[in-house]
């Protein structure tokens, strides 16, 4: 019941916040007209606030109901799909760097999608999903690699912590019941881990006057750490993964409207 | 129980026969509403198939699954319409339009012959909100597909995160009127409201033109 309390709560804060984050994008239609990447966010924000706006209205009409199919599911997608077709206007037409490190970050989202089925046991709707993210890592890691957004030691400590978080999900399913427990604790432990370190690195890129293009792509990223960490856990952490998500989210709108003035 | 199929060819064959008298916009809508109805049958089979295949139930079908189905289904002849044919922007919209339209019509007009149209007041408020929600998920549809052709951005992705945006809005709208109540009447103010905000987008983007 506290948990459900706690979810409506946390719902209508973030539905406050994207309100004002749409409305900030509004405007920066209206300064630069012509501005696709501003039209396309824009389009993605508003999917964000319908998805939440289904959920809430669905906990208000079926409390404590199962969704049979959650079509708010729907909602995220579009966000993530809208937002990496902004990240792409940005980074349209630049030379991807290198394909190594996209390779490496499919696999381990497509071991996330494996551990979704998992968890959840919804094949179909994990697997679209897992296109749509599949994308999204795409476009991200190409954003990170024009920009040269991450030194060599943070794409390392990154993509370690990430290939240890995965291998460490999965081990959950193995265990006996009484590693459990302390496994999910590690898993925690390094789920938030990974989300300061990932916050330090954008706080500093932020502090140190990093170009725009640059905030962006970390910021993005920023993004789909938080969904697949919002992902992994159940409540109550679910709820501080989401607010690392909103947190990326609100860094992404403000570089997004850097880039629109910019254009 | 209705004849659906009975219902479509009696309202579709006087639109059919106006074709060969009309030209130009007048029979690309006209051929786009027959087109919205044939759409609306061919979503109820398909929703219905789903209801039986998955057990789901009447009602959980209809709230969960049948938005998703519907705007696929609204798309789809628009996307062929759009690749087979490049249309400019207005036939583009027109062609939304009348697809939306039809689509309204028919599930208007099989819902009042399956549930009666006993109360003008309930009668008026579903043809206000059902019928403006088709029509502004297409065009907003339409809207999205128009603005990424313009920018030369036009792709998959972009395309699709337009369609999960619709089927969002659609399944809120679902969702809403699901419900007795506060809810319902969110719902069907929903529609109304979404077109006067969209209104002044699509006047904006057509003025740039």
């Amino acid at each position: 019941m506290i948990g459900n309390q706690l979810a409506i709560a946390t719902n209508l804060i973030f539905s406050a916040l994207l309100i004002f984050l749409i409305r900030y994008c509004i405007r920066l239609i209206g300064k630069n007209e012509r501005s696709v990447t501003a039209v396309f966010y824009t389009f993605g924000l508003i999917s964000l606030l319908l998805s939440y706006l289904y959920w809430l209205a669905y906990s208000l009409i079926r409390p404590d109901t199962r969704m049979p199919f959650a079509p708010n599911e729907v909602g995220e997608n579009a966000c993530i799909l809208l937002i990496a077709s902004t990240v792409q206007t940005v980074f349209n037409g630049k030379a991807m760097a290198s394909v190594k490190e996209t390779v490496f970050a499919i696999i381990l989202q497509a071991a996330c999608v494996g551990l979704w089925i998992g968890w959840s046991g919804e094949w179909i709707q994990d697997i679209i999903a897992g296109f749509v993210m599949f994308y999204f890592v795409y476009v991200t890691i190409k954003s990170l690699k024009v920009s040269d957004a991450l030194s060599k030691t943070e794409w390392r400590m990154l993509g370690g912590s990430m290939l240890l978080l995965v291998l460490l999900q999965g081990l959950t399913f193995a265990v006996p019941k009484e590693i459990l427990k302390p496994l999910d604790t590690v898993c925690y432990a390094l789920i938030f881990a990974i989300c300061a370190y990932y916050a330090y690195i954008v706080i500093k890129a932020m502090k140190e006057g990093y170009d725009n293009e640059q905030i962006m792509s970390l910021s993005c990223c920023g993004y789909l750490y938080g969904l697949n960490a919002m992902y992994m856990s159940a409540e109550p952490m679910y709820f501080a993964a989401e607010l690392f998500m909103i947190i990326m989210m609100v860094i992404l709108t403000l570089s997004v409207g850097r880039a629109v003035m910019k254009e | 129980m209705i004849y659906a199929e009975n219902i479509l060819i009696c309202i579709s064959v006087p639109l059919l026969i106006s074709l060969i008298f009309v030209r130009g916009n007048t029979g690309k809508f006209v051929a786009s509403f027959i087109i919205g109805m044939a759409v609306c049958l061919i979503s109820a089979y398909i929703s219905g198939f789903i209801d039986l295949a998955s057990n789901m139930g009447d009602e959980d079908t209809a709230i969960f699954i049948s938005p998703i189905v519907e705007e696929i289904m609204k798309l789809l002849p628009l996307l062929f319409y759009l690749l087979m044919f490049d249309p400019k922007d207005d036939s583009l919209h027109l062609c939304a339009l009348g697809i939306g339209t039809g689509f309204a019509t028919f599930e208007n007009c099989c819902y009042i012959l399956a549930q009666g149209a006993d109360s003008l007041g309930y009668i008026m408020i579903r043809g206000m909100a059902v019928g403006v929600m088709h029509i502004v998920s297409i065009m907003a549809l339409s809207m999205a597909i128009c603005i990424s052709r313009r920018y030369k951005v036009l792709s998959a992705p972009a395309v699709l995160g337009a369609l999960s945006l619709s089927m969002t809005y659609h399944g809120l709208y679902n969702l809403l009127v699901s419900e007795q109540g506060i809810t319902s009447y969110v719902g069907y103010v929903l529609p109304i409201l979404t077109a006067v905000i969209m209104y002044f987008p699509f006047k904006r983007s057509r003025d740039m033109e």
